[in-house]
């Protein structure tokens, strides 16, 4: 049913700590999970080599302020019979038992997500309003959800009696040897190489107390890297994918480009 | 700060991780001895000159900071002088400065482009102490640089003799020590008094070393934020009796009892007059993430081609056109979508006397700075075509709070910007019952934005529980939010976070010392909203 859905091959993740452990526990106890932390430091990649993992398919729904209840658990369609229901991305999960990855979840209104609060209790199932059906959980059904507390933004929170219902990893970006690694093999660079990009990165982080909005991801990296295996300069390869993305700010570019700089051998 | 000075705390927390105030100091005049950078547990300082706006001027800062930051993570203790002559701790300082370089270079390696355009000393040079120690320190930097001097080579061999020993600051000890003596040997003089460290980037060595004892001069003591408060308060603050007139009664919440006091506090409205005022720079992007915090209402649109539910009507027309066996409209759904609408902004601006103390590491008075912002807001809340009115808070107990009309809704925004020219500080700050007051400014029931501009710490004079004034203001501004009125607060301050934090919620105020970003710290506010 969901055949679409499977990850054929391992995905390739590095653990940076036990969280592999722990998620494949708490996907054992049912519990649903949040997985927050920075925009590009590897939750999606770890959702799906954890898919892979639990031999589980991953429906992967990402959230937007203008998602309503139907982009999630279905519609009616017109046809020429008449009405036909279609179930929606989350449905099929519940339905077929699969992993539904809420990304961007704080981006979703929160009458949008109360969809969610009878699958994510002791109930398991999700009622359709709209058909009138009652659909019980499939037991490898998992709900996984996602967001990147930086933001800090207004209206952009999950409401407290959706947060407690889930088990959460808080993910950062991985520490320098390690994100080395994951750079290296990403972007097929050598790890010296790797790592002088990595300190670029840990040099934006630093900036972000002088105003940067976020730090550089690992996902900028990457790029960065394989521009640079592609034959790419290292400065303008940083500038590309790194420095000229993150900001608009001359000052806080200007710093960027010493820090840049400072690695270009 | 200017962009130049923020450029330069910039790249020393990007090159280093670190987080020093950094003194600047005029260039020495022509024909005065040229100063060298110093630097501090407390903070560094520039001996260049104001910050220029360009970074691509400004190499020498950025080389200095360079060094500077080495010196600070990969340095030791200071030294102890003890019995070493002056020639010795000259070396003893020139040898840690290359240590902590090619420890930098190891993680850093292009500073080596930096650096080495500053390093211009040679074999040409006069064979004199400081002449051998200019080349010294060159050749000790680039490995490509060979210059033949029997002590020059000597010092390169001794120093990288063992890479190993490059962590310990020991090291710069015992080569200096020897190297200090060779100098003697060759009864070259040197003289502490008329030497400048060789090249300009580099540091003056009064951070190595212990105090006084040394024989380094100890100049330029870095003052961290040394800036002077420009504009100390103005006079002493004068306080006229309020209008006799209209006067409000607001209850007050009282978190040791859990309840509100009811007509509590008795507050009164102010005239401000105009005054006249500095202009303020101006904040380009303003008017952007001032849309962006505005608040967003869901409309139901009808007949469109997706959303959430049919719409019953279009549906029913395609449905009757099907059975014809004529083309269906295919816009049969109803979508809801958030619209940000032009809702009325009203700032509340914190005018106690605490405002007039500096904003922490600014020259600027917090009344100032709140001036600056407000006079940004109006301006770019009249660009975006948002109504908007400007109200000031203060008050001296539960019996005299004051709320100053700054502007009216319908009044000219320029009135807004001379009246808070003319606003004095005065008094204390119980912001509780001015929210409670500001709310009330608002059309009951529909939508509205309240910016609050304050130091931070709710106080008054006849409340000594620090938490009590926060408690009730967070109560108040939970009124209003339940009311659907969005409250923010924007704190001229470091460090009244928490009591902001617990104001306002998280999420939902930021703190800021310099005015002319508030732009992007309101953008943060809002985030992807
Ligand atoms: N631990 C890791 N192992 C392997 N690759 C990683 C790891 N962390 C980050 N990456 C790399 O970073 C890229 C971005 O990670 P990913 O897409 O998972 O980010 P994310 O946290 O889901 O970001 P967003 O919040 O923006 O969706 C991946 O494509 C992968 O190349
Ligand atoms: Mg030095």
């Amino acid at each position: 049913m969901l055949s679409d859905y499977r990850i054929p091959a391992e995905p390739y993740y590095r653990p940076v700590g036990d969280e592999v452990a722990l998620f494949t526990a708490a996907c054992a106890a049912r519990l649903p999970m949040i997985l927050k932390g920075p925009t590009g430091c590897g939750k999606t990649r770890f959702l799906e080599h954890m898919a892979w993992r639990l031999g589980r398919p991953l429906v992967t729904v990402a959230c937007h302020e203008d998602m309503g209840a139907a982009d999630l658990v279905g519609r009616w369609l017109l046809e020429p019979a008449g009405t036909v229901w279609r179930d929606g991305p989350l449905t099929r999960a519940v339905r077929h038992g699969a992993i539904c990855y809420l990304d961007e979840v704080v981006e979703a209104r929160q009458d949008t997500l109360v969809a969610i609060h009878p699958l994510t209790d002791s109930r398991r199932m999700l009622p359709l309003e709209r058909t009138g059906e009652v659909v019980p959980a499939h037991p490898d059904f998992l709900l996984v959800v996602s967001y990147n507390p930086g933001y800090q933004a207004l209206q952009k929170d999950l409401k407290e009696s959706t947060r407690q219902r889930f088990g959460a990893l808080a993910f950062t970006y991985p520490e320098p040897s390690a994100e080395a690694e994951i750079v290296a093999r990403e972007a097929g660079l050598d790890e010296v190489m790797a790592m002088r990009l990595v300190r670029v990165g840990t040099a934006a982080r630093a900036l972000v107390a002088e105003g940067l909005a976020e730090g550089a991801s690992t996902r900028m990296l990457v790029h960065a890297g394989r521009l640079i295996a592609g034959g790419v300069g290292f400065a303008p390869a940083c500038a590309l994918a790194v420095t000229t993305p993150l900001t608009d700010d001359p000052v806080l570019l200007d710093a960027l480009a010493a820090a840049v700089a400072a690695q270009a051998a | 700060m200017t962009a130049g000075e923020r450029r330069r705390t910039a790249t020393l927390r990007a090159l280093w991780g670190l987080a020093l105030p950094i003194a600047t100091r005029p260039s020495p005049a022509p024909g005065d001895p040229p100063q060298r950078p110093a630097f501090a547990e407390t903070g560094v300082t520039l001996p260049h000159g104001d910050a220029p706006a360009r970074r691509g001027d400004d190499r020498l800062a950025e080389a200095s900071l360079a060094h500077l930051g080495a010196h600070l993570v990969h340095g030791g203790e200071r030294f102890a002088p003890g019995s070493l002559k002056p020639a010795q701790v000259a070396l003893v300082s020139l040898i840690e400065d290359a240590r902590v370089e090619a420890l930098a270079l190891r993680e850093r390696p292009g500073l080596l482009h930096l650096w080495r355009p500053f390093h211009k000393a040679g074999p040409d040079d006069a064979r004199t102490a400081t002449g051998l120690m200019a080349r010294l320190a060159r050749a000790l930097l680039d490995g490509d640089h060979d210059d033949p001097d029997p002590f020059v080579r000597k010092g390169v061999a001794l120093f990288r003799a063992d890479r190993a020993a490059w962590t310990d600051p020991a090291l710069s000890r015992r080569i200096g020590d020897r190297l200090g003596n060779d100098l003697g040997q060759m009864r070259l003089p040197f003289s502490s008094r008329s030497y400048t460290v060789e090249p300009a980037y580099r540091d003056d060595h009064s951070g190595l070393w212990q105090a006084d004892e040394a024989g380094v001069a100890p100049r330029a003591e870095p003052a961290p934020g040394d800036a002077p408060a420009q504009g100390v308060a103005a006079g002493p603050a004068v306080e006229a009796a309020p209008e006799p007139g209209r006067v409000w009664l607001y209850p007050e919440w009282d978190h040791r009892i859990g309840c509100a006091r009811p007509d509590f506090v008795t507050l009164r409205e102010e005239a401000v007059a105009a005054g006249r005022g500095a202009q303020a720079p101006g904040d380009p992007a303003l008017a952007a993430a001032l849309r962006a915090v505005q608040p967003r209402r869901l409309v139901r649109l009808r007949r469109r081609i997706d959303g959430d539910d049919l719409d019953l009507a279009a549906a029913l027309d395609a449905a009757i056109h099907l059975r014809a066996r004529l083309a269906p409209d295919p816009r049969v759904y109803v979508g809801a979508r958030r619209r940000a609408d032009a809702a009325p902004v009203l700032l509340l601006v914190d005018a106690s006397q605490s405002t007039a103390d500096p904003v922490p590491g600014e020259g600027i008075r917090v009344l100032d700075a709140e001036r600056i912002a407000a006079a940004n807001l109006a301006r770019a809340l009249d660009a975006a075509g948002i109504p908007f009115a400007v109200r000031s808070f203060r008050s001296a107990g539960r019996r005299d709070a004051r709320i100053g009309r700054i502007k009216d809704w319908h009044e000219p925004p320029a009135l807004a910007v001379a009246r808070l020219a003319g606003l004095r500080p005065g008094l204390s700050t119980r912001l509780g019952v001015a929210l409670r007051h500001a709310g009330r400014a608002f059309p009951a029931g529909e939508p509205g934005t309240l910016l609050v501009l304050t130091d931070g710490e709710p106080a008054d004079i006849d409340v000594y529980d620090p938490a009590y004034l926060v408690e009730d203001a967070r109560a108040a501004r939970r009124a209003l939010a339940a009311r659907g009125l969005a409250v923010y607060g924007i704190g001229l301050t470091h460090g009244a976070g928490a009591s902001l934090a617990r104001i306002f919620g998280r999420g939902r105020f930021v703190t800021l010392r310099d005015p002319g970003r508030l732009s992007r710290h309101l953008a943060r506010l809002a985030g992807a909203a």
